[in-house]
This record gives structure tokens, C-alpha cells and sequence, in this order.
């Protein structure tokens, strides 16, 4: 019973392997039966990103600064993903869990603030 | 919903060590404001450690739990008492060493504080996302002390090693648990233990999977061989009381873990982990000794020891049952007390010398005879000589996993122990036998040595730490039934009869 359900897993994951390569391994084989056209132009060869003109070089530097604030963003990032779930069921709790809610945002919010006070959100 | 205990004040010594964090961390942070003397940090440290360990007295014969999360019970006590102890120790053995080497305190005693949190939470959970939880806890605020010494490039690259090592651990338990979950149906310690008792042939394959990743985990966490690789690494590079809560408080948090854990919810499924565990013992208990064998720093050397201790108290957690386990607890708190000592005297060795090369410590018997004496007592006590701490609990572990069946483990584990004796006898040779640096040779013609005094003094505080750690690893030895009736009573809670 438990193999049989690995092997369906093992039988998605083949897929799913195969499932971008077939596309790349047609489009090299058209190419060499020249069956498909090759007109190359700078918009084609473009990096999409989502419609989003792309800026520089995808082998472009990142200031190690960033990563304070991303760590920052943790406390929000934290903060949304137990807010969504406390609020339905808020309305059967009562205050208990706006208590409970409250408490837990101040925890953060204390976070937030030892961060800011040690320059964790100052440029320098 | 209604019918789970919501009985906050079962986690009073829990919210105490959270919320003695959190002050710590923000009056470092706003000391200018406050007019706050930064001094003020340890003094504070130790008196939440002290509260969380005298309020836990208040459940001792008691049984009860949170939301059946958390189990509050005599094994809980054990472990939070042992855990408060360890950190007041260290914070008082050490704040001359962080005031010298920390630049940011706060935030060093808060991440002593949350790893003692989260020590407590593996102690006494009955869940495992609330044990795996409790065990994240404790590593992420290790991750950070481990690199806290930022003036020593060592403390960085063990701080890196630890955590990118302990990250896969970490993923490698946790997909062992979801196997686990996967094939109990509940990540209940009482729900899993029900479904596997009843019968386990539909799901043997997910179960040996998630054994084997939850043990390789695990013994990543307690450093077992072969998973031990970060363990010197990060003993010799962290500051010498992080090394300490590393070898004391991580220890016995992922102990008191796999106790639970493999007394109860896996104790039916015996058959299929019993051997893992046998094995990861031998090559422990091998490998850590022979590898200590010949090491030239004494944060190494006591690396390699603390990992054929663990090797030790695996050979319990294989054989477990009701007495291995009271053994294993008794063990457990010599082997801290005992570890502690010689982690303070280092400590107090390196606030004057400056050292951690075991060739520093020669002549220290003449520079120091207290230290010396309590380093000698304490590495003897760890090698298991009788009137000692270690000869008592040592016997009684071996005894205990002699009488279910691992004779043969036993007696390489004795083996081991002997060759342990070797490298610890080697320190306290270059400390007795050897003339200190800077002593003249006698006088040629007249044969008389005309010394300067090389005496020095430790500080009051390390010198009362180690006196009552040295008293405790003595009085232990020769009279181990106070903790033996706590270790008894601790481990009746997991094999009620």
C-alpha cells in the first residue's frame, strides 16, 4: 500500500521533469531539421520578467545591507500569516482572542521596535 | 475546544525565562534611556534562572498538562531544574569572560535565556511540532551565541559551520517526523503510541524512513557519531560559555527529547529502532575517545569527551526501559554538574592566561593548586573514578543497560571509559608534573630553585562557582540518593506501572 504511493509520487515527479524538458529537447530538434524559423531580435532575447522591462545584468551585485531588512520583513511577513486564520475565527471568540491577538502583535511590535532603536532601518 | 486545559500558570517558569528575555534584550537597547547599568544584565539573568527553577518545585508529584501540548510532571521538574541550574551557573561563572569578550551582553544572556526555554519545552512536550518547536528554539538562540564573539574570526566560521549543518538537521528531522506523523495518523505522543501498539504492518516502510531521519536528526543535535562533525568546530570556535550551554543545556534538552520520545510514543515500534540506536552508540563511544586521543586545544579535547559521553547515555536510550532511564537522568545531572565544573575553571583559567591550549595549563598546579585541583577532580569525575560523581552514575548506567541485554555494548563502554582516563590524565599531568612557564631552572651549583611567586587568584565569583560545582560533583559520588530519588521519581512519570 505505502510503495504504491511513493510510486505515485515517484511517477508525478517523473513528469514533472519531464513535462519543461520536452519543449526544450523539440524546439534544438525542429532547429536542426530547420524546420523552425530563426529570426533572433533583441526583444526576443529579452529575460521575462513578467512584462517588467528587466534592469542590468542578471549577474548584478545586491548590497548584503538588504538582508537587515528582510529580516525585518520577517516581523510582517510573521504577523499576516497569523492574522488571516485568527480573524475567522475572531467573531466566535470574543475578547479573549482580541486579547490573545493584541498580545501577540505587541510582541512584535516590540521586535519591531528593538530593530529600529539598534539602526536596523537606518541606510548606513 | 473547551475541554483542553488552558491552566496558564503550568508554564509560570516558561514565561518567566520568555519574558526575562525580552527585558533583557531591550534594557541593553535602551540602557542610555533607562539610566541602566549594563552591569545589572547578569545579576538579572541568574535571578530569572533562579525563579524559573524554584517556581517548576511548585509541580514536583504533581501531573498535568497544557492543552496536551506540554506535560507538567516530575520529568518536566527534573529537566527545568537542571536547565535553571546550568544557566545561573554559567552566567555567574562567566560574566567577567562576557564583559571582557561580548560587545552586545543583552543580547548574549537573552539568547542564554530563550535556549533555556526552549531546552524546557523539548523537556516537557507531548507533541512533536511542539517538541520540534522547543528544539528550534533552542538552536537558533545557539546559532546566534555561537557567533557572538565577533572579535574572533573562529567564532563566525563555527557560527556559519552550526548553522548551515544544524539547518539540514533540522529539515532531516523534521521530514522524519511528518513520516512519522504520516503513519500514526496524529502527531500526538498518547495517539501515536495508541495506533503503533495496535499494530504497524501497513505502514513499515514510511516508519523505518522516518526512524532513521528522526534519529539522524536527533543525533545531530546531540552530536552523535556519525553526525558529529560540527561539534568541534563550533566547541573551539564559540565563546567558552556558549561551548558550555552547548555541551550542558543543548545536551540534555535533545536527551530529555529522545527520552520522551522513545519511551513513549515509539517505545512499540522497539524492534525497529533498538538497533540503530545500539549501533550509533558504539561508534560514539569509539570514535569520540579516540579522536580525543589527540587534541592540542582543550575545547576540542572536551568536544571529543562530551561526545563519548553521549555515546554513554545513548547505550541507555537503546536499552530503555524503567530503570535505564532513571539511570540515564542520574547520569545525566552528574555528567552536568561534573562538566560545568571544568567549563568554570577553564573559564577563570582564560580569564588570566588567555589561553585555551592544553599546553598552557602546565604547572598550573603551582600557579593556581585550586584550579588545578578542581580540573583534576572534575576530568577524573568525567573518566569515572570511584568517590567521584561519574563513578556512581557511570555504574548505575551500565548496570541498567547490562540488565536489559547489552552486555557487550557495556563492555566497550567500560573499555571506552579507560582509554578516556588517558587523555584526561594527560592534562592533569602537564598541571602537577610539569614546571609553569617562566619558573627558572634550579640553580647549577648550589641545586637550590630560587622561584619568583607565580601565584594568582581567581575572582570571587568563579571562585564560588566552581567551589560549589566541585562540592557537587563529591557529593554526588559519595552520596548519590537525593538525585537518584528525583531521577527515580522522573523517570517513574514515563513508564507508569
Amino acid at each position: 500500500m505505502i510503495p504504491e504511493q511513493f510510486g505515485r509520487v515517484g511517477v508525478l515527479f517523473g513528469f514533472a521533469l519531464l513535462f519543461p524538458a520536452i519543449p526544450l529537447i523539440a524546439s534544438y530538434v525542429f532547429y536542426r531539421l530547420r524546420l523552425r524559423p530563426e529570426h533572433p531580435d533583441p526583444i526576443k532575447r529579452a529575460t521575462y520578467e513578467c512584462g517588467v522591462e528587466a534592469e542590468g545584468s542578471s549577474w548584478g551585485r545586491f548590497n548584503a545591507r538588504y538582508y537587515i531588512v528582510a529580516l525585518a520583513f520577517v516581523i510582517f511577513d510573521v504577523e499576516v500569516v497569523f492574522l488571516f486564520p485568527w480573524a475567522t475565527v475572531f467573531a466566535g471568540m470574543g475578547w479573549v482572542a482580541y486579547f490573545e491577538a493584541v498580545l501577540f502583535v505587541g510582541v512584535l511590535a516590540l521586535g519591531l521596535g528593538y530593530a529600529w532603536r539598534r539602526g536596523a532601518l537606518e541606510w548606513r | 475546544m473547551s475541554d483542553l486545559n488552558f491552566d496558564y500558570t503550568l508554564l509560570i517558569p516558561e514565561l518567566i525565562l520568555a519574558v526575562a528575555a525580552g527585558i533583557v534584550l531591550l534594557a541593553d537597547a535602551f540602557h542610555t534611556e533607562l539610566r541602566l547599568n549594563r552591569t545589572l544584565l547578569p545579576g538579572f539573568t541568574v535571578l530569572a534562572a533562579l525563579a524559573a527553577g524554584l517556581t517548576s518545585l511548585a509541580w514536583l508529584d504533581t501531573s498535568d498538562d497544557f492543552a496536551t501540548l506540554l506535560a507538567v510532571d516530575n520529568f518536566t521538574a527534573f529537566f527545568r531544574v537542571l536547565f535553571a541550574f546550568t544557566l545561573a551557573t554559567v552566567v555567574i561563572g562567566s560574566y567577567e569572560f562576557v564583559a571582557r569578550e561580548i560587545r552586545h551582553q543583552g543580547e548574549f544572556y537573552a539568547m542564554f535565556l530563550l535556549a533555556t526555554l526552549g531546552a524546557s519545552v523539548m523537556a516537557a512536550s507531548q507533541e512533536l511540532l511542539t517538541a520540534y518547536i522547543g528544539l528550534e528554539l533552542l538552536s537558533f538562540s545557539l546559532y546566534v551565541a555561537v557567533s557572538l564573539a565577533k572579535r574572533d574570526p573562529r567564532s563566525g566560521e563555527a557560527g556559519l559551520k552550526y548553522v548551515l549543518l544544524g539547518g539540514v538537521a533540522s529539515a532531516t528531522l523534521l521530514y522524519g517526523l511528518s513520516l512519522i506523523y504520516g503513519s500514526a495518523g496524529s502527531t500526538s505522543y498518547a495517539a501515536i503510541s495508541e495506533t503503533f501498539a495496535a499494530g504497524t504492518a501497513n505502514v513499515e516502510l514510511p516508519l523505518l524512513l522516518g526512524l532513521v531521519l528522526v534519529i539522524a536528526g536527533l543525533g545531530f543535535k546531540i552530536s552523535a557519531v556519525p553526525f558529529h562533525m560540527w561539534t568541534p568546530d563550533a566547541y573551539e570556535g564559540a565563546p567558552l560559555p556558549v561551548t558550555a550551554i552547548l555541551s550542558a543545556t543543548s545536551k540534555a534538552g535533545a536527551i530529555a527529547l529522545l527520552l520522551r520520545l522513545f519511551s513513549g510514543p515509539l517505545l512499540p515500534v522497539k524492534d525497529d529502532w533498538q538497533w540503530m540506536l545500539a549501533v550509533i552508540s558504539l561508534t560514539t563511544m569509539v570514535a569520540g575517545n579516540l579522536i580525543a586521543l589527540q587534541q592540542t586545544n582543550i575545547k576540542r579535547l572536551l568536544a571529543y569527551s562530551s561526545i563519548g559521553q553521549v555515546g554513554y547515555m545513548l547505550l541507555a536510550v537503546a536499552t530503555i526501559s524503567d530503570a535505564s532511564a532513571s539511570a540515564l537522568l542520574l547520569h545525566l545531572g552528574g555528567y552536568t554538574v561534573t562538566n560545568l565544573a571544568v567549563f568554570m575553571a577553564v573559564i577563570a583559567f582564560y580569564n588570566r592566561q588567555r589561553s585555551e591550549r592544553i599546553a598552557d595549563f602546565r604547572g598550573l598546579a603551582e600557579t593556581n593548586p585550586y584550579l588545578a585541583l578542581v580540573i583534576t577532580a572534575a576530568l577524573f569525575s568525567l573518566s569515572g573514578m570511584p568517590l567521584l560523581a561519574g563513578f556512581t552514575t557511570k555504574f548505575i548506567l551500565f548496570q541498567a543497560a547490562a540488565q536489559d541485554g547489552y552486555l557487550w555494548l557495556v563492555a566497550i563502554a567500560v573499555v571506552m571509559s579507560t582509554i578516556s582516563l588517558y587523555y584526561y590524565l594527560l592534562v592533569i599531568r602537564l598541571m602537577y608534573v610539569q614546571e609553569p612557564d617562566g619558573a627558572p631552572a634550579p640553580d647549577p651549583q648550589t641545586g637550590r630553585l630560587d622561584r619568583p611567586n607565580l601565584r594568582w587568584r581567581t575572582s570571587p565569583a568563579s571562585y564560588a562557582v566552581t567551589a560549589v560545582l566541585l562540592l557537587g560533583t563529591i557529593a554526588i559520588g559519595l552520596y548519590a540518593t537525593p538525585l537518584l530519588e528525583a531521577a527515580d521519581d522522573a523517570a517513574a512519570v514515563l513508564f507508569p506501572a
